[in-house]
């Protein structure tokens, strides 16, 4: 089988460049893909070089060469036309009619409900999903959901690094129309493996992208809650608004959050996509109502499956109030001005990030939307 | 019956010299007798316990070698007669006590067989036993032919008694291996009544050093007129050849080759040590030139060489010596390095003597040429088929990757010596002697600002004889470390022979079996077992113990292939690959299978282009199964004879 390669490296260079230089997201593409890669607690190794010179383990790295651009022409069939918040129809306030939904998952259950219910009508046929290790205490471990209570089981966020693509390629095993939900690497990386292998993309039928500003390492969080309580109590932990509590067996405990915003991935930092560009739909917090979610309409079918989640009542919908919308274009550009002022005037960090000079001085010079407050 | 164990006397029969020297405890009314394996020595201690039954006497597969000794010397401070038998590294391991017992003496006889595998071809090293004989001053006999090896055991129980110290006989592969005539003597009926006397006392003091060097004295007597040395030749030769050991048969071949059997003396030495320096001086003290042949370290030639050295005193010319020292008998590697052989002492002959050498026929060269022309394939050590050590390393490589801290594998002796090799990915940082992965992995893991992470492995086998001291310090002194004990159910190197987990003792009856787990656990060590096999529980098992930063033991528990085949009955299913879902050696696998984990069955098509297995060789373990990444590697679910294992039973 020849694939579509155009950068002509291989795993050598991806340990090299990518996971020796700590700039691995652990989105686990590579993971999938063949015997030579593995992951442990959130950190991803070459158990040794396959002996090729070139791979799709590098060509569908997030953190190797990233066209935006010819990514976004690819999957949405236009150019990228709003570089802050990416391509998109709409932007909602949205939730999961179903309570029991909303009591288990985060803020409105929108990934929860609509997975659940894409199952149940059989738009889909399986979703890749994050639920939690049975071994390791607070360790998130990807899921093929193939049922609504799997999917039930995987609701709520996971602050660390799951590498759920790892299960892609078992998944398409079993699976025709397969959705797949994780953060913007995961969005990049997926779309990626679509070019190369284009017979994949006609297997996922939906791609849900979750905001993300960064995550934290596994490894170094883990260690610290041990220092602070018994790590096998803890159940799971939530991050809402620049705080940081865990749930144990008998109830929750608050710990102070900023020696815990250090222990973020630094590869984190390079990244230009908190609300996943690329996929059809994205969605995150509103940082404003606890029983909602930001809701991100970006592709055609992406329209189509909320559209009709709506009618059949899965989904409610509100409009996005307009100063909400501009403190999310406000985190975004941050975000983006950050990254590009690293990547392109510091270069202190590999030049990964392929966007046009047009994007680039634009986000250089973007002002924030001013007068809206938190 | 074993024609070994006929009681037949005078009748001729070939045996093995490990067989002869077994036999020649038998005729010696042995026992008791106790041994640890290692090749060239195993098949001594095999036969003893093959002929325990029928003659009586104790039989065992001790812990090591240096329990083997003891139990032996144990056996004689009762007035019994009893042998060891073990290879160059066991003396090693016996040689505390042995630097003891010369002191304390003993009452029944005491004979050590040590076999020294020269070239070392199964072996970490290689070494010239005799000099333990003069560094404990203990009575030393060479055997040159099995025929010997047999008489000189039965008179070393003489000997023992008589001068009261252990007597060491050393063999070497090409004796303990080879295969001679041996004539049968007697059997006696063993009569001895075990008994310690109030005045069988065996203690071991300095005081008692001159008595050690009387009873050096008087075995030196006793060697000046032993049979087993012998002067064949002109009394007057100018060149005289001595050897010991089985170069005694080369130097006869080669002069008769060379045509000059009747133009030089050969002095046949079987007591080395301590030295017979009249009988020697008599024979040296007319040549002109001595010529020596022996098996690795030039010991026999120094000790001429201080004998006459001495003789100069009373007169007496010393010869020139023509040996190791000087040069002239060398094998390929060197002077002192590998194992004698026919043609290094035919062409050290030819050259010192200046003859003519013999030229071979034009057949012989020919077919010579022809025969290396061939060119047979190179082949790597390597696990056999189905072989739990590959899936073990296999294991340990994918975990210490996965740590990504750089951990170290420290290896030790067994099958799985061969983890400082390819089949086992390269990983065993050390290869030594027994027990010592442990031990230095006690220093690795207290090593202040040493933040590599350490495991430690041994065998089963190794475990019992070896590890015990080293795993209650690493407890005790809080050495980080994982201690993984590879259980293959054997001692699998040297033939199967069963151990104090087996279930079984030498002579084939059932024994207590000693949990490796329990006794860990006793130390107070967090222990696991888990199935090799099972990649993703041992791979994670480890993971956690290399995380828990202190001593854990880990044991991977499968049975060797070998002896898993053995004893099963029923047949197995088929594993093959479906070529149709193998990729080869495209993007997402190449060669994954054949190439990466390299069990010898595991094979590359070369006309399709994709991984194949080799049927013969496939020991239908199914353990690849697991590691092809397109599920291409299958087993059938109907279990079937193999192909050769069917023609086998027509």
């Amino acid at each position: 089988m020849a694939y579509q390669l155009s950068l002509h490296k291989g795993p050598a260079e991806l340990e090299l460049e990518i996971l020796k230089a700590g700039l691995c997201t652990v989105c686990g593409a590579c993971l999938g893909l063949c015997p030579y890669f593995r992951v442990r607690k959130e950190k991803v190794i070459l158990l040794e070089s396959c002996g090729k010179t070139e791979g799709r383990c590098y060509e569908i790295c997030p953190r190797t060469r990233l066209d935006l651009e010819d990514l976004n022409q690819k999957v949405f069939g236009r150019s990228r036309d709003d570089f802050v918040l990416g391509t998109h129809t709409g932007i909602f306030l949205a939730q999961s009619f179903s309570k029991k939904i909303q009591a288990k998952a985060q803020y409105g259950g929108v990934v929860t409900g609509l997975i659940s219910w894409a199952l149940s009508k059989k738009i889909i046929d399986g979703a890749i999903l994050v639920g939690y290790s049975t071994r390791y205490s607070l360790l998130p471990e990807p899921v093929l959901a193939l049922g609504p209570e799997q999917v039930l089981a995987c609701a709520g966020s996971k602050y660390t690094s799951a590498p759920s693509l790892k299960i892609l390629d078992y998944s398409l095993k079993h699976c025709k129309k397969l959705a797949f939900v994780g953060r913007a690497c995961q969005v990049e990386a997926l779309r990626k493996r679509i070019v190369v292998e284009p017979e994949i993309g006609e297997r996922i039928a939906l791609i849900v992208g979750l905001f993300c500003m960064w995550s934290l390492d596994y490894r170094r969080i883990s260690e610290h809650l041990a220092e602070k309580m018994d790590l096998s109590q803890a159940k799971k932990f939530d991050i809402p608004y620049n705080r940081f509590v865990v749930y144990t067996g008998r109830g929750k405990k608050e710990l102070d959050f900023e020696p815990i915003k250090g222990m973020r991935r630094a590869t984190c930092d390079i990244c230009y996509d908190f609300t996943a560009e690329l996929a059809d739909l994205s969605v995150g917090s509103t940082e404003w109502k606890d029983d909602w979610n930001t809701l991100i309409v970006r592709s055609e079918r992406g329209r189509r499956l909320v559209e009709r989640a709506k009618k059949a009542r899965a989904l409610r919908l509100a409009e996005f109030p307009e100063e909400r919308e501009a403190l999310l274009r406000n985190a975004s550009l941050g975000k983006k001005q950050r990254v590009v002022k690293a990547l392109f005037q510091d270069k202190t960090a590999r030049e990964y990030l392929a966007i046009s000079d047009k994007e680039k001085e634009w986000i250089a010079n973007a002002k924030p939307i001013s007068g809206v407050k938190k | 019956m074993n024609p070994v164990f006929k009681d037949e006397p005078g009748k001729v029969v070939l045996m093995m010299g490990n067989e002869a020297i077994a036999r020649g405890a038998i005729e010696a009314g042995v026992d008791f007798s106790a041994s640890y394996p290692g090749s060239p020595s195993s098949e001594i201690q095999e036969t003893l316990a093959q002929s325990a039954k029928i003659f009586g006497h104790h039989a065992e597969w001790s812990v090591n070698e240096k329990v083997a000794f003891e139990a032996c010397c144990g056996a004689s401070f009762a007035g019994m007669r009893a042998i060891t038998s073990m290879k160059q590294n066991g003396i090693n391991v016996v040689s505390d006590v042995l630097n003891t017992v010369n002191l304390s003496g003993i009452k029944g006889g005491v004979v050590l067989v040590v076999a020294d595998d020269a070239g070392g071809y199964s072996s970490t090293n290689e070494m010239d036993s005799r000099l333990h004989a003069k560094l404990a001053e203990l009575p030393l006999l060479e055997p040159s032919t099995p025929e010997e090896a047999k008489e000189m055991v039965k008179y070393a129980f003489e000997l023992s008694e008589k001068v009261k110290l252990p007597v060491i006989v050393r063999s070497v592969t090409r004796i303990s291996h080879a295969r001679g005539d041996v004539k049968l003597g007697e059997i006696p009926k063993r009569t001895r009544k075990p008994a310690m006397g109030f005045m069988d006392r065996f203690v071991g003091h300095p005081i008692l050093h001159p008595i050690l060097h009387m009873r050096v004295n008087q075995t030196k007597a006793e060697f000046e007129k032993s049979p087993f040395n012998q002067f064949v030749g002109p009394e007057d030769a100018g060149t005289v050849i001595a050897a010991s050991g089985p170069s005694v048969a080369y130097v006869l071949e080669a002069l008769h080759t060379l045509g000059i059997d009747d133009q030089v003396g050969i002095l046949k030495l079987g007591t080395t040590w301590p030295i017979p320096e009249q009988f020697v001086r008599k024979h040296l003290s007319k040549a002109s030139q001595v010529i020596v042949f022996e098996e690795i370290e030039p010991f026999l030639e120094d000790n001429l060489k201080v004998v006459m050295a001495d003789a100069l005193h009373q007169g007496v010319s010393v010869p020139k010596f023509f040996a190791k020292r000087s040069g002239h008998i060398k094998g390929p590697k060197g002077a002192g390095i590998g194992e004698m052989t026919p043609d290094i002492v035919y062409d050290a002959l030819a050259d010192i003597l200046g003859v003519k050498r013999h030229m071979r026929s034009e057949r012989f060269i020919d077919a010579e040429k022809r025969a290396v022309e061939w060119k047979l394939p190179g082949r790597e050590w390597a696990f056999c088929a189905g072989c739990p050590h590959r899936a073990s390393f296999w294991v340990i490589k994918n975990a210490l990757k996965e740590d990504d801290r750089e951990g170290v594998l420290i290896g030790d002796i067994g099958c799985y010596s061969m983890g400082v090799s390819k089949t086992g990915y390269n990983l065993s940082r050390t290869l030594q002697c027994m027990g010592a992965a442990i031990g230095f992995a006690n220093g690795l893991g207290n090593l202040s600002g040493f933040h590599q992470p350490v495991i430690a492995i041994a065998g089963d086998s190794t475990f019992y004889h070896s590890c015990l001291p080293g795993l209650v310090n690493a407890k005790y002194n809080n050495a980080k470390m994982v201690f993984i004990v590879l259980d293959n159910s054997g001692t699998a190197m040297t033939g199967f022979q069963p151990h104090p987990g087996t279930g079984k003792n030498a002579v084939g009856e059932p024994a207590y079996v000693l949990s490796i787990e329990k006794i860990c656990e006793g130390m107070g060590i967090p222990t696991q077992s888990v199935d090799p096999f099972e990649f993703d529980d041992a791979v994670q098992m480890l993971d956690d113990a290399l995380e828990a930063g202190e001593i854990r033991v880990l044991i991977f528990r499968h049975k060797c292939a070998l002896i898993e085949g053995r004893e099963r009955k029923e047949d197995k299913p088929r594993v093959f690959i479906d070529q149709e879902i193998c990729i080869g050696d495209e993007c997402g696998c190449n060669r994954f299978c054949s190439r990466v984990f390299g069990c010898p069955a595991l094979i590359w098509d070369n006309q399709k282009q994709k991984a194949t297995i080799d049927e013969v060789v496939c020991t239908r373990c199914g353990v690849c199964v697991k590691i092809c990444p397109k599920g291409a590697i299958k087993m059938e679910e109907q279990a079937v004879p193999k192909a050769v294992e069917k023609r086998k039973r027509k």
